[in-house]
């Protein structure tokens, strides 16, 4: 819609768009005998902005073009008054002369947002100590900052038809392959929702399996770790208004690896990746394991061992598997508790689950002792993992393997492996596959182990990066 | 034409190892006892040698139509009706393989574990997850094949150091005891394990290898891995039991490793059989996968959905495991399906080889 020239019909129409808004505000002002008037949401702009850069300038040159005389950066002329309504709600300050036809559109939002903190939820030994926070604009500014290239790109969508939200797609151009980046592109662009939540929502949306319990992207808040993703031809994903970015396409082997694999001296950062590795089957496999040794075959091991287990499990009336579920289910209100809680009482969380239910439960034979390190050790194996989603599934699928082992013993336990690598063997993201098995050497060399960083002289193949070189002439002083 | 990824050379090779081992390790020195005797180990090296020759008719087949499956090319030999029949024929095949070593393996685990068990929820589970495998492509068989393929390596070990000591190589002698015969008979019996190899009829277009030779030495190379683990088992059990023993004993392997135990696991043998179940699934959803491609392609553009087609074989499949319960029953049958192979995997390519010859159908392009 035009404007007229007549001020007072481009008044009249912003009152009446924004009729209902509290803080919209509209300021008539007499300078050099013209009239100006200022529209804005006086809870979305910088007021000593406005003062500095806009209206003094005005005041000092009254007689030049607005153009010439405001000194703001973000300066957009138009033509549209309902563009320039938009434009309000992004905490634009819309400018109007008397006799002139012209909006101008001044950008002077407010910008709220906390410091940059160390992060929470992953935390390393070594290494950056930066986590992402909710401003997108502050978390691309961390990642350009990491990577000082022309190659990095940074492209933006805005998602949700309310809440238009800002999406920042980041990639390294000369790495990456095309494929993901347009596939990505497409599935962005068929979102058409209210709003958008990240990483939840856009997770969702842009997944291909839709009822696989396995986390199909990487979560992460830290933007060496973004990088170093971003470095082996992976995509990052940034929105407004969550710390959490996402990293696609990811295989299954990426969930055991942390950036503290990489501080360390290789030999230590293989073995800690093999342990959370086998710490995935004890998670999954052994309260599984226990119902089916103590139930079905307890000619599997040792007699004197048998002995112990059977002696525990005397004076117990339930059955393992009651034992066994119970115990887990325990587990979870337990965890779940911890993290509804205020921090302090968190504490107090773990001594009522640890001492009271633990020994108690023993002690008046409820659950018999061995259950209880079972648990105990189920529950830690499954924290091990660096990633809360994959944590979260694993512990899940405890359950159905628990189930299946007290109906078939170890039969029901191997068909449950088989299932679940079956399954994994289907997925895949982005049109690549998730799970490729690691057992020749190449392939094991960053997924099984963390091989040397001068051995790793080709980026994962994974991803079909476009530029596989990584690192040429390794270590070459000392020839 | 139905679309089908590409594998690598390095996945046919475990796609086909993963596929010609099956129950056959467990069973093969007792059956071939009773038909070889002292010689089970040379009649089972020859066995491979002919499955070799199987492997290169297969090729030549395959070579002539370098841009189809088998599936795809038997209309283009035989002309479209009788095509679909063979087709037809193929995939009845390969879903009466799949519910036989289901049969055989559920029958296996019954005697040695699951004495009380009913049969049919272990078929039922068997059957389940090997239809869940089938449904995939050609390319994440592959990758489930290589997943398993560890415990292949396992068995193998398991095998091989459960046979370091109490040998006695007195036991193969006298070599060439009975002359050519029942060598002879015994490679008959043994084919049957060496049947996976035609797993190439299928894939043949799918492989990425350099040149055609290449995958024949690719196959050559997966068959040579089979014959080996063949042969050590027949020869670490025939030198550790007498013929006798042999003859009395249905899975030598899983006794000699009862006889095992370490400071943690009393019983290997337990456990060799519960993984063994990887092995012999990765045999069953191949079969599962082949039959489904075969009605598939019984119409050149694609008859019904994979999915529907695997699902429809496992359930004819659960029905069909109700009937074969006895031990009896199962051996007739698979003497049967014996003969069956030998006409699906042998005779009929030879055929299709030779029409094509003769008609000197188009080669480039088709």
């Amino acid at each position: 819609m035009k404007p007229s020239s007549s001020i007072e019909a481009t008044e009249y129409y912003f009152k009446q768009l924004f009729a209902d808004q509290g803080d919209f505000q509209s300021k008539q002002l007499i300078i050099g005998g013209k009239e100006y008037i200022l529209f804005y949401f006086d809870t979305l702009i910088d007021s000593s902005l406005v003062q500095e850069f806009i209206l003094s300038p005005l005041l000092l040159r009254p007689q030049d073009a607005v153009r010439d005389v405001v000194s703001i950066l973000d300066y957009t002329e138009t033509d549209q008054l309902n563009e320039a309504g938009e434009a309000m709600i992004f905490g634009k300050v819309v400018l109007i002369r008397n006799g002139e036809s012209t909006l101008y559109v001044l950008g002077v939002d407010l910008k709220k947002e906390r410091s940059i903190n160390i992060p929470t939820k992953e935390r390393v030994l070594r290494g950056s100590n930066e986590a992402f926070i909710e401003n997108i604009d502050t978390n691309i500014n961390l990642m350009r900052k990491l990577i000082n290239s022309t190659d990095f790109i940074v492209k933006t969508y805005t998602l949700g038809r309310l809440s238009q939200t800002k999406v920042a797609v980041m990639y390294i151009k000369s790495i990456a392959n095309a494929t993901i980046i347009e596939e990505l592109d497409r599935r962005l662009q068929s979102i058409d929702i209210d709003y958008v939540e990240s990483p939840g929502f856009v997770d969702e949306l842009i997944r291909e399996k839709k009822f696989s319990m396995f986390p199909q992207l990487l979560v992460t808040e830290r933007p060496d770790r973004a990088r170093a993703y971003l470095m082996e031809g992976k995509v990052v994903i940034g929105s407004a208004g969550s710390p959490d970015t996402i990293i696609i396409p990811v295989s299954f082997w990426s969930f055991f690896h942390s950036s503290d694999d990489y501080q360390i001296s290789w030999p230590l950062g293989s073995v800690f990746r093999i342990l959370r590795i086998c710490c995935f089957f004890i998670a999954i496999g052994l309260p599984a394991f226990y119902v089916a040794v103590n139930d079905f075959n307890p000619q599997l091991l040792p007699i004197n061992f048998v002995n112990t287990l059977q002696s525990s499990v005397k004076h117990v009336a339930f059955p393992p598997i009651a034992e066994a579920l119970s115990m887990m289910i325990m587990l979870e209100i337990l965890r779940e508790a911890t993290i509804r809680l205020a921090s302090p009482i968190g504490q107090t969380i773990g001594v009522v689950g640890g001492i009271v239910i633990g020994t108690v439960v023993v002690q008046s034979n409820l659950v018999s002792n061995t259950m209880v390190i079972i648990t105990a050790l189920t529950g830690l194996a499954s924290f091990i993992m660096p990633s809360y989603e994959m944590s979260s599934a694993v512990r899940l699928l405890s359950y159905p393997a628990l189930l299946l082992a007290s109906w078939l013993g170890l039969l029901g336990l191997a068909f449950f492996f088989m299932m679940i690598c079956i399954h994994l063997c289907q997925m895949h993201t982005m049109g690549f596959p998730y799970f490729t098995p690691p057992f020749s050497f190449g392939d094991a060399k960053d997924t099984l182990f963390r091989a040397p960083i001068w051995s790793l002289r080709k980026r994962p193949a994974g991803t079909a990066p476009s530029n596989r070189t990584r690192l040429s002439h390794p270590r070459s002083w000392k020839r | 034409m139905i679309k089908e990824e590409t594998i690598t050379g390095k996945q046919l090779i475990t796609l086909v190892i993963m596929t010609q081992l099956g129950t056959e390790v467990l069973s093969l020195p007792h059956v071939m006892a009773e038909k070889a005797g002292h010689d089970t180990w040379l009649a089972v090296l020859l066995s491979g040698l002919i499955a070799q020759a199987g492997i290169v008719l297969i090729w030549w087949l395959g070579s002539r139509y370098p841009l189809r499956n088998l599936y795809a090319y038997i209309p283009l030999i035989v002309g479209k009706p009788i095509g679909a029949c063979v087709n037809l024929l193929y995939g009845g095949y390969y879903a009466l393989s799949g519910l036989l070593l289901t049969a055989v393996y559920s029958d296996i685990l019954k005697r040695w574990m699951f004495v009380l068990t009913p049969r049919w929820i272990i078929i039922v589970m068997l059957l389940i997850v090997c239809g869940y495998a089938a449904t995939s492509t050609l390319k994440r068989l592959a990758y489930l094949s290589q997943s398993f393929m560890i415990f292949a390596y396992i068995s193998f070990l398991l095998i091989v150091f459960s046979g370091t000591y109490g040998l006695d190589t007195l036991n193969l002698l006298p070599v060439f005891s009975g002359g050519w015969s029942p060598i002879l008979t015994g490679a008959y019996t043994a084919f049957s394990a060496y049947v996976g190899y035609d797993l190439l009829l299928y894939a043949y277009p799918y492989v990425r290898t350099q040149s055609k030779n290449k995958l024949l030495l690719v196959m050559t190379l997966a068959n040579g891995c089979t014959v080996v683990f063949y042969v050590a088992v027949c020869l670490i059990c025939s030198m550790k039991f007498s013929l006798t023993q042999l003859t009395v004993i249905p899975e030598p392997i899983v006794f000699i490793l009862k006889n095992y135990k370490i400071e943690i696991l009393q019983s290997i043998d337990i456990l060799f059989l519960i993984f063994y179940v990887c092995i012999v699934s990765a045999t069953i959803y191949v079969y599962f996968f082949m039959a489904a491609k075969a009605f598939q392609h019984i119409r050149s553009n694609g008859l019904g959905k994979q999915y529907v087609w695997v699902w429809t074989i496992v359930g004819a499949c659960f029905i069909g495991g109700f009937f074969m319960t006895k031990r009896h029953d199962l051996l007739r049958f698979s003497s049967i399906q014996d003969k069956l192979t030998i006409l699906m995997i042998v005779i009929v390519p030879a055929v299709l080889l030779m029409i094509s010859g003769l008609r000197g159908t188009v080669r480039s392009g088709t």
